[in-house]
C-alpha cells in the first residue's frame, strides 16, 4: 500500500494502521492471519520487568456491542520478549512498539531502559492506563501530576519514539494530554479501554474474578472519537485513536475526528484479519475522494458555542 | 494452520435438546482432529465469536453438536441451509490417538461433541464409552455410538434412559477392574475433576471449557489455572489437558 505513510515523532510508519497493544499477544499467533510488515506496526502486549501471571478467571464478560476484561498484564518480562519474541517479529519485517509497563516509577524507567537499548524495538507506548491493576481501576494516567511524572522520567532514559496512552476514565481527558505532551510525550494513544462492571443477577456475584473490568469494542467507539476529538484539539503532538474500530469507516471517522494513525484491538479477536482490510478500505476511500491521509486529519470541526 | 473463512450452512436440525450443524468448509474439514475446536460468527451481533467442539466432519463438512443456550448460540440454533457463516478453525490441541485396545470415553451432557469423531478412529480400539445426561432429552446418536464401541453405558440422572444414577458410578466399577491405555472425558468441569480422581494414574484427557474472545491465543482471556503456577489458555494450551496439568484447587 503506498502513499499513507505517517511520522509519529521520529518514527516513520508504513501506514496508520497499528495492533492495539493487548489484543495481539507478541505477534505470533496474528501472523498466521495477516502480514505485519503490510501494517503500520505492533503494539505488543504489555510488558513489566519481571514475568507475571495476571488476574484469575473469569477474565471476559461479552457485554451489548462490545466485551469486559480484567487479564491484569500476564506478560513473559521484557528481558524474554527480548531474547524470545522480539526476533520472529523482526524476521517477519514487523515495526515493533513496546507497551510498557511497570509497578513503581523506577520498573517503568528499568523496562524502558531495556527498550532504548535494544535496536529492533522502534517505539515504546507507555501504559499509564490499564485499569486492571488496582483497585477500582486506578492507574496513573488519572492524574496530571502523575502522568507528567512519569512521562518526564521515561523520557530522560529513552530518545526513542514514545507514545503515551491515555486512560478514559477521568474527568478531563485534554488536561491529562497536556500533561504528557509537557512531559515529553511525542504523542498519545487515545483511548484505553473504559472502566466497566458486570453482575449476574443468579447469584448476585460480579462477572469478572476482579470485580471491574475494561470495557472495549464498538460500544466505546463513541467516547473514544470524541477522547481523540477533545485531544487533538490541545495538543501539539500526533494523535493515534484506539476504541471499538472494527471497520474502514470507523477507523476514517477517527482520522477526521484528528488521529493520524488508528490501532484496532478487540476487532482482532472477531476477524483476524480486520485491520489489513481496515488499511484496505482506507486506501480505497481516499483514491476514491482524490484525498491524501493528511487532507483527512481533522477535517471534522465543531463550530463554537 | 487455522483458516478464516466464510462458508455456507449445509443442514441444521435439532438433536433432542441440542442442535446438529452441518456447514461445508474444506479446508478445515481437511485438517481437523478429535478434541479440535472453530469459533463460528455471524457478524457484529453478538460481537463475539462462540467456540464449539467440531463433533466430526465428513466430506469437506463439518458437523457441531450444540445447546441453544444464550444469545450466540440462539442466533447460530436460528441459522437456515444456505445461510452464511464466519468460522475460523481448526482451533487447539486435539486427543491423543491410541491404538491401544479399549480406551474409556466419558461424555457428560452435550460433552459428547468431540466424540463423534473420536469413536470413528478409534473404532479399531474397541473403546468404551460412558455417557451420562440428566435426562434422555441429553443423550443422543446412541446408536451411532453403539455400532462403534465396544460397550456403551447410558446412566440419566432422571432415569428416563439407561441406568438411573450419575455417570460416575459405573466408571467406578469399570475402573476398578480394568486399567484402560487412556481415559478422555468432556463434561461439566465437576465431571471431569471426578473422573481425573477415579482414573489415578491411569493417563487421562480432558477437553476443558471457559468463556473465549478470540480462540487463538490473542486475548488471554479463557485462562485456566494449570501447571505447577498461573494460566494456560484453553483455546491453545487447550482445550484438551492432561489431567494431571489442571491446578483442580483454583478451578472455580
Amino acid at each position: 500500500m503506498e502513499g499513507l505513510e505517517v511520522s509519529i515523532g521520529s518514527l516513520r510508519l508504513r501506514n496508520p494502521v497499528l495492533l492495539a497493544s493487548g489484543c495481539v499477544g507478541y505477534g505470533e499467533e496474528i501472523a498466521q492471519f495477516v502480514d505485519l510488515a503490510e501494517l503500520g506496526g505492533i503494539v505488543v502486549k504489555g510488558l513489566y520487568m519481571s514475568p507475571r501471571v495476571g488476574n484469575p478467571p473469569p477474565r471476559t464478560w461479552e457485554t451489548p456491542s462490545g466485551m469486559l476484561n480484567s487479564i491484569g498484564l500476564p506478560g513473559i518480562g521484557i528481558r524474554a520478549f527480548v531474547a524470545e519474541k522480539l526476533p520472529p517479529l523482526l524476521e517477519r519485517r514487523a515495526t515493533v512498539i513496546v507497551n510498557v509497563c511497570g509497578s513503581t516509577e523506577e520498573e517503568y524507567e528499568d523496562v524502558s531502559r531495556v527498550c532504548d537499548e535494544t535496536d529492533g524495538v522502534h517505539a515504546l507506548e507507555l501504559n499509564i492506563s490499564c485499569p486492571n491493576i488496582r483497585a477500582n481501576g486506578r492507574c496513573p494516567g488519572m492524574s496530571q501530576q502523575e502522568t507528567y511524572a512519569l512521562v518526564t522520567r521515561v523520557r530522560r532514559v529513552t530518545q526513542k519514539p514514545l507514545v503515551v496512552k491515555l486512560s478514559p476514565n477521568v474527568t478531563d481527558i485534554a488536561a491529562i494530554a497536556m500533561s504528557a505532551q509537557e512531559g515529553g510525550a511525542d504523542a498519545l494513544s487515545v483511548i484505553n479501554t473504559v472502566l466497566g462492571m458486570a453482575i449476574n443477577i443468579e447469584t448476585g456475584e460480579p462477572r469478572l474474578a476482579t470485580g471491574m473490568g475494561g470495557l472495549s469494542g464498538p460500544a466505546i467507539r463513541p467516547i473514544a472519537l470524541r477522547m481523540v476529538y477533545q485531544v487533538a484539539q490541545v495538543v501539539e503532538i500526533p494523535v493515534i485513536g484506539a476504541g471499538g474500530i472494527v471497520e474502514w469507516r470507523d477507523a476514517i471517522e477517527f482520522f477526521m475526528a484528528g488521529a493520524s494513525a488508528v490501532q484496532v484491538g478487540t476487532a482482532n479477536f472477531v476477524n483476524p484479519r480486520a485491520s489489513v482490510e481496515i488499511l484496505q478500505g482506507i486506501a480505497e476511500y481516499l483514491a476514491r475522494h482524490n484525498k491524501r491521509l493528511p487532507d483527512v486529519v481533522g477535517q471534522c470541526r465543531i463550530a463554537p458555542r | 494452520m487455522p483458516h478464516y473463512l466464510t462458508a455456507q450452512v449445509v443442514s441444521i436440525e435439532p438433536l433432542k435438546e441440542y442442535v446438529r450443524l452441518a456447514i461445508k468448509a474444506e479446508p478445515i474439514a481437511k485438517e481437523m482432529r478429535p478434541g479440535q475446536f472453530a469459533m463460528l460468527s455471524l457478524g457484529c451481533e453478538p460481537l463475539l465469536p462462540r467456540p464449539f467442539s467440531i463433533a466430526m466432519e465428513e466430506r469437506g463438512v463439518l458437523y457441531f453438536v450444540f445447546q441453544s443456550l444464550g444469545k450466540g448460540t440462539a442466533r447460530l440454533a436460528s441459522l437456515r441451509p444456505g445461510d452464511s457463516v464466519k468460522i475460523l478453525g481448526p482451533l487447539g490441541r486435539a486427543f491423543s490417538e491410541v491404538t491401544d485396545m479399549r480406551p474409556v470415553i466419558v461424555a457428560g451432557g452435550r460433552g459428547i461433541a468431540p466424540f463423534f469423531e473420536l469413536v470413528r478412529r478409534l473404532q479399531r480400539c474397541a473403546p468404551v464409552l460412558f455417557y451420562g445426561g440428566r435426562t434422555q432429552g441429553q443423550i443422543v446418536e446412541t446408536g451411532f455410538f453403539a455400532r462403534r464401541t465396544h460397550e456403551m453405558v447410558v446412566t440419566t440422572e432422571d432415569g428416563s434412559m439407561g441406568t438411573k444414577g450419575l455417570i460416575t458410578e459405573p466408571i467406578a466399577a469399570y475402573l476398578s477392574d480394568h486399567r484402560p491405555p487412556i481415559v478422555y472425558a468432556c463434561g461439566p468441569h465437576a465431571l471431569l475433576h471426578k473422573v481425573a480422581d477415579l482414573a489415578g494414574d491411569i493417563r487421562t484427557e480432558l477437553s476443558m471449557e471457559a468463556n473465549m474472545a478470540c480462540g487463538f491465543g490473542i486475548c488471554m482471556g479463557c485462562a485456566i489455572p494449570a501447571g505447577e503456577a498461573g494460566f494456560k489458555r484453553v483455546c491453545v494450551d487447550g482445550p484438551i489437558f492432561s489431567s494431571r496439568d489442571i491446578r483442580w484447587k483454583d478451578l472455580k
